[in-house]
């Protein structure tokens, strides 16, 4: 069963269960990105475990530097 | 326990090191046992600077050694140049930067030549003729270890030359050379004359192309055809000395003071680069990753700055770039992260050229509008053959095409040449036209966007992207903040690699891109682009420092750094007691750092610079006009509130920027105050 989140203020289709590292995979992003999950940062450490839920605000920035 | 304590004196090298010897007499097991410690005499093992002095209006040459109490303070690279620079001309005087009395100084680091990643650079200081403020560009690559090999840690080369010469050294051999046949030509037909007139090829040269002997105002000094000492014109100061290469003979490896101690970083350098994802894509793409973020997060710099994107430009991504046209990837000496892309396009791009960095594949890509892939690398390589900056070169045609889409510049203005955005095929015809400053609008755009807009007029001048008159790198002050106020403050105009970048401040905390910035000072999280305040300004302030030392210990920013880099800043502590034996810390090096940025500061006061050269374009405080990140903005009232908070941070004075007395003393830069 898919559910609906909102990723940087898109609504997306998403399937259910996945964790943050899974979406990161899904839509394209390297795992060098901050995610907020309702306002909230997340850890690096807790993007392979934390499941993403039904609802989810989610904003995610590509953390890029110089070259 | 009996302990016997043998305190020898010895000679090791100068200054005098201190070797003690503890034997142990009993308990029996140990009295094999001998501890050995080496101790400094005085604060650390920076030895005295070997400086190399060639005059070549008189063809004469001596070396000097620069006392180590001095060289500590100002420990190599930048800092030494600036020191060296300050020795040789009176700031303040107005001295013509093309004139034989603006020395050009090429410095090395007491790291240099260690085996390591990012140790291999090189800086150059002189006046410059694009920004008349002190000039600085570092250059990576092989020569900066081999002219540390050869014995040197900076050579400083004044006067002119009556004819075309090129300098050659072999440790104490120096000879000044005729380069009459080499004037003139490419940079790639020069090395090779060059290895023909000394009958070896076990060379490194810094080679200036025919725009660096034309004077254009941002013509480069380059090594090994595709690096290069690439910002602030120093290739024109070179070609102004007649001056057309500075070669030194190959050498062994600088050995490390521990070479044991060494092996704590370099031994598990590829489990280290495999946990780093930026190092790990920085050795698959290059530099040229970076389009791809840019442009994914809504910020890729296009149309001379009126878009943040153009269509197809998927083209230009490094990825792109690794699949299609890379034939290898190339390193500097002792470089484990091989991040130098080398191109193959057949009849368009020789990969004896290199290939494109990031700052190039913007401003000859989306600067211009131009999604073909073909036409930048081969404006990348006529670049490089011809020897001018990528950055300063690529701005410079792209706000040229935005005065001809807005009809200021017209086609009988560009000799037939339709410079309209998104035609690339341009490059080809202006770059040898701008190296050879032919009249017309080759002529006209070797002085730089800035002076070109002044003499064409007609709202010119609002399409220009510079400071201090420095074409920007491809970073939207937007996005990064923080850049707004080191673009506008950095001595030597507008540069990228003067501070960390503003995304470190949005990292999680538990990875290095958080923690590696707050060893310098405690910063709070930002997560939303656009903002500009004193978290941001203090984040300016302390990682400008932080890249100051690593220009000044002549180190490679993408191998150490305070956030995405291979090595941080725990990691050059040990690089520097088990390299050269100095026990340092982390806020001796953000003194240091500090010290260099405040002698520039010194050197461009006296030189007339103020607040009022502080300044940013017209075009900066613009809302974003498209895409994701559509109306933000940095606003002109908060630039000019952080402008107060950073000068107030430095211990400058408000107008003027002249460091005030505490901070003079601070940093123990009386003696400038004092010329």
């Amino acid at each position: 069963m898919d559910i609906r989140i909102i990723v940087n203020k898109k609504e997306q289709v998403i399937p259910n269960g996945i964790t943050y590292d899974q979406l990161l995979q899904l839509l394209g992003y390297t795992s060098r990105v901050a995610i907020w999950v309702n306002g909230r940062q997340l850890l690096m450490a807790d993007y392979e475990t934390r499941q993403v839920r039904e609802e989810d605000e989610v904003k995610i920035k590509r953390i890029i530097a110089g070259g | 326990m009996n302990l016997r304590l043998i305190l020898r004196f010895q000679e090791v090298d100068k200054p005098y090191d201190i070797q003690i010897i503890i034997r142990y007499s009993s308990p029996p097991e140990l009295t094999r046992g001998i501890v050995c410690a080496r101790l400094k005499v005085g604060d650390n093992m920076i030895k005295g600077a070997r400086i190399l002095y060639v005059d070549l209006t008189n063809k004469t040459h001596r070396v000097e050694i620069l006392p180590a109490e001095t060289y500590r303070k100002y420990p190599g690279g930048s800092a030494l140049g600036m020191y060296l620079l300050f020795q040789q001309m009176k700031a303040g005087t107005g001295i013509d930067p093309l004139s034989p009395e603006n020395p050009l100084i090429f410095s090395v680091s007491p790291l240099t030549g260690i085996p390591i990643s990012g140790q291999s650079r090189m800086n150059v200081t002189t006046k410059s003729p694009l920004t008349g403020t002190a000039g600085d560009s570092q250059v990576g690559g092989f020569i900066p270890a081999h002219i540390k090999g050869n014995g040197y840690d900076s050579i400083v080369i004044t006067g002119k030359a009556e004819k075309p010469v090129y300098l050659y050294i072999e440790k104490d051999k120096v000879e000044i050379r005729d380069a009459s046949q080499i004037w003139g030509k490419i940079t790639g037909d020069a090395e090779k004359l060059i290895e023909k007139d000394l009958g070896t090829d076990k060379l490194e040269s810094s080679i200036i192309g025919p725009a660096g002997e034309n004077l254009v105002l941002y013509a480069n000094i380059m090594h090994r055809r595709s690096r290069a000492n690439g910002r602030n014109g120093c290739g024109a100061v070179m070609g102004s000395k007649n001056l057309k290469a500075l070669v030194v003979k190959r050498q062994p490896p600088v050995k490390p003071a521990d070479p044991q101690g060494m092996k704590t970083l370099t031994a598990n350098v590829k489990e280290r680069m495999a946990a780093n994802e930026t190092i790990v894509d920085t050795s698959l793409n290059g530099s040229a990753g970076c389009v791809e973020g840019m442009d994914a997060e809504g910020f890729l710099p296009s149309f001379n700055w009126t878009r943040t994107g153009m269509d197809n430009a998927e083209n230009t991504y490094g990825e792109t770039i690794t699949k299609t046209v890379l034939k290898e990837r190339d390193t500097c000496f002792g470089c484990a992260i091989r991040c130098k892309g080398v191109v193959d396009i057949p009849g368009k791009a020789d990969p004896e050229y290199g290939g494109p960095e990031y700052e190039t594949l913007a401003t000859f890509g989306s600067y211009c509008g131009n999604s073909d892939l073909a036409d930048i690398c081969e404006a990348n390589q006529l670049c490089n053959m011809y020897g001018m900056d990528t950055i300063s070169c690529g701005a410079t045609i792209a706000w040229a095409m935005d005065c001809y889409e807005q009809g200021i510049l017209t086609k009988e203005d560009t000799e037939g040449i339709e410079l309209k955005f998104g035609n690339g095929k341009v490059f080809a015809h202006l770059i040898p036209k701008i190296a050879k400053r032919e009249k017309g609008i080759g002529e006209l755009l070797a002085l730089g966007s800035e002076r070109a807009a002044k003499i064409i007029g007609k709202g010119a001048e609002d399409l220009v992207v510079t400071c201090k008159g420095q074409e920007w790198p491809a970073h939207m002050i937007q996005m990064k903040p923080n850049l707004a106020i080191n673009y506008a403050v950095n001595n030597f105009g507008a540069d990228h690699q003067s501070s960390e970048h503003d995304p470190a401040l949005m990292a999680p905390e538990d990875d290095q891109n958080w923690i590696w910035p707050n060893m310098l000072a405690s910063f709070e999280k930002c997560d939303t682009y656009g903002v500009l305040d004193d978290n941001k300004v203090k984040f300016a302030f302390e990682t400008q420092k932080f890249y100051s030392m690593m220009d000044t210990l002549s180190l490679c920013q993408f191998a150490w750094g305070p956030a995405w880099q291979l090595y941080g800043p725990e990691d050059l502590l040990v690089f520097c007691k088990y390299g050269i034996g100095w026990d340092t810390t982390i806020e001796e090096l953000q003194e240091i750092g500090e010290r260099r940025i405040n002698m520039m500061r010194m050197f461009n006061v006296k030189e007339g610079f103020s607040r009022k050269d502080d300044k940013l374009p017209f075009k900066a405080f613009l809302p974003i006009p498209d895409g994701l990140n559509k109306g933000v903005r940095i606003e002109k009232k908060d630039f000019e509130k952080a402008l107060d908070t950073y000068y107030d941070m430095a211990g400058w004075d408000r107008e003027t920027t002249y460091p005030k007395p505490e901070t003079v003393k601070k940093l123990e830069l009386e003696w400038i105050s004092e010329l």
